[in-house]
């Protein structure tokens, strides 16, 4: 206390014209920024242990020869030779690198329109709304990258043809596929396109929590604005494009961040299962392992710059 | 006005009913479409899980006869009772209860209070920490898995323990590479959740806290006694995501739990498990029982879903995890 009366008078010497309120006011909002200090400065220390310390490591290995024998880690400097041999010597490498981002890509557009489209009919007013919720919101709980790939491999085993058991009805688009293919001169875009199809399934299980964004977005717009259109005499499908889109674009960029923050942690990633198997499976290259970590980081951290510099100059902030 | 309306309706009866009946048609037609797409896709998302439970169910007998497809006409519960033993599901339920468990209390605990001082506390590098929670958001986590387990595997901070202990600690095989982590508020998609606590505190009113300060609690009070009570839905958001994806992580999991295996790590090689035990490679009878051993993994988070569900879909709603 007395120090705080002491910086009380002190102050109040310096700038005897302030009222009196001042310098408490001054008091409790120095207190509170360094509560607020201590406790992210908290979460900064455990930043710097946790994140930018192996960050600042696997750095150091991807340029160069990691041999660990008994814990201790020797590190023979190789300047580019890891990242030249993921391009050039490497036969797996590229084409997953290839697949993953095209896989991600297209995961992001179609899960984008698809939440957005039932997070608009989920928000609409009618009988069971709370039960189809339940339904929709099943794969945030129970969807696992595990899950889904144990059901994967059961599709992939002959099984299912050779005893008439049905494997995932929506990955028999094989005919489908193969006539798409003969009509179009085996172009690879077919192949995307068809790719996207025969995970149907899993981008509507992936689309969960996609979706609960989208209707937390829809429920902060206020009703007034859709009101006032109304009496103007717009119709529902013009108030979709004027009001609902502007007001949900921030929300477009926190999905598409998080969809690619998923795809990071999904088992059915095989780029990552590759680059985990790099440095724990039989190869043990770590450098090179995490060399391979750093591209697909780098392309990644391009892409996300690149779209949410190019959706920002159309997001709409309501506040500013 | 209303007389002027009578006056309308009177003139021109027909036209007035035809204009409801169209209204009516049109809205049925709504309704029917909006009722198939939401029965097709309804389909789509339960589809797995009514495919897990009724082959998991099926005997061999009925794995063969073509006949049978949703239904097993000879239901044994013998699948489960084999794989429980084959995946040694006590004690792989029991690694990850406890990684999920005990990880997901310190996510609600340290990541609440780092979204809280982002959220009400000013002070001037305050925007340059947040981008820092962004930024670990979009690391991937096998870009510093290497170097983390090789911290995890000489664990020593500044010679510490070398000097205290004559060497430094093998953290390998043991939780403490999930549970270090998570009391500095780092681990899997802390940043979201860090992210969903600032928001939500943002949206609270101000008058809240300021109302707990005048009477003269400290901030530390003001928090536990005002602002956490009043962020109920936020804790249960984030403490079933945080449970959940704990509960199915596989990468970190394999690397540190090598010799304690967890359910989903269990369920990653679930056929291999089997034939292993069994000796028998035959698929109807592997099948059954890999979905069985499905089964019993999402079981718990179907039940946990059923409980939590109505508020979870609520607290989402209202948790404002949109800026």
């Amino acid at each position: 206390m007395e120090t705080n009366n002491s910086e009380r008078k002190t102050r109040a010497g310096k700038a005897p014209k302030m009222p009196k309120k001042t310098p408490r006011a001054g008091e409790l909002l120095r207190r509170k920024a360094n509560a607020g200090r201590i406790i992210t400065y908290f979460w900064v220390l455990g930043f710097l242990i946790f994140i930018a310390t192996p960050l600042f490591q696997s750095l150091r290995y991807a340029f160069s020869n990691v041999q660990i024998s008994l814990g201790n880690v020797n590190l023979i400097p190789l300047g580019l030779d890891n990242f030249v041999k993921a391009f050039t010597l490497d036969a797996e490498f590229v084409p997953l690198l290839i697949d993953s981002i095209t896989v991600i890509i297209v995961d992001i557009v179609l899960i984008t329109f698809f939440s957005l489209f039932i997070a608009v009919m989920l928000n609409r007013k009618f009988k069971g709304r709370a039960l189809l919720r339940a339904v929709f919101f099943l794969p945030v709980i129970i969807t696992s990258g595990a899950l889904v790939y144990v059901m994967q491999s059961d599709v992939s085993a002959q099984f299912a043809g050779e005893a008439g058991q049905q494997g995932m009805p929506m990955l028999q688009t094989v005919d489908f596929k193969e006539m798409l293919l003969t009509l179009t001169n085996n172009n690879r875009a077919v192949l995307v396109l068809t790719d996207a199809i025969d995970r149907v399934y899993q981008i509507i299980w992936k689309s969960g929590v996609q979706i609960l964004l989208f209707i937390a977005g829809l429920q902060a717009i206020s009703p007034a604005l859709y009101e006032s259109a109304e009496v103007e005499g717009s119709t529902g499908w013009e108030s979709f494009w004027k009001i609902t889109l502007p007001m949900i674009s921030p929300i477009i960029v926190i999905n598409l961040v998080y969809t690619i923050i998923d795809s990071f942690t999904d088992y059915n990633n095989e780029l990552l299962r590759y680059i985990q198997s790099t440095a724990f499976g039989s190869m043990l290259d770590f450098g090179y392992s995490a060399a391979l970590a750093w591209i697909f980081f780098a392309i990644i951290s391009i892409f996300l710059l690149l779209s949410v510099g190019l959706l920002s100059r159309k997001i709409f902030y309501l506040n500013d | 006005m209303k007389k002027l309306q009578n006056i309308a309706n009177s003139l021109k009866p027909s036209d007035h009913k035809k204009a409801t009946l169209a209204k009516k048609s049109r809205k049925f037609i709504y309704w029917l479409f909006f009722a198939m797409l939401f029965c097709g896709i309804g389909y789509i998302l339960i589809y797995p899980l009514i495919f897990i439970f009724t082959t998991s169910i099926k005997s061999p007998g009925d794995m063969l006869d073509t006949t049978t497809i949703w239904v097993a006409k000879n239901p044994t519960f013998a699948n489960y009772k084999d794989v429980w033993g084959f995946i040694d599901y006590p004690s792989s339920l029991i690694n990850t209860l406890s990684i999920a468990g005990i990880v997901t209390a310190l996510n609600l605990f340290v990541c609440s209070a780092v979204g809280y001082g982002f959220a009400r506390f000013k002070f001037r590098e305050r925007g340059i920490l947040f981008a820092l929670v962004i930024f670990t958001m979009i690391i991937p986590p096998q870009l510093i898995s290497l170097p983390q387990y090789l911290f995890f595997l000489n664990f020593d901070i500044l010679g510490i323990f070398n000097a205290t202990l004559g060497g430094s600690l093998n953290f390998n095989n043991s939780i403490a590479p999930f549970i270090l982590p998570a009391v500095f508020g780092q681990g899997l998609k802390t940043g979201l959740f860090i992210y969903i606590f600032r928001q939500f505190y943002r949206g609270m009113p101000v008058e809240l806290e300021e109302a707990g300060y005048i009477d003269g609690s400290g901030i530390i009070r003001t928090y536990f006694r005002i602002m956490a009570p009043n962020a109920v839905p936020a804790f249960i958001t984030v403490g079933l995501l945080s449970f959940v994806w704990h509960w199915s992580e596989v990468f970190n999991q394999a690397q540190y739990m090598n010799e304690s295996p967890t359910l989903s790590m269990r369920l990653i090689g679930v056929v291999g498990l089997i034939t292993r035990n069994s000796q028998v490679t035959d698929l109807s009878y592997v099948t059954p029982a890999k979905y069985a051993g499905v089964a019993l993994v999402i079981l718990p988070l179907i039940v946990l879903y059923l409980i939590g569900q109505r508020f979870f879909v609520q607290s989402v709603e209202r948790s404002g995890i949109v800026g």
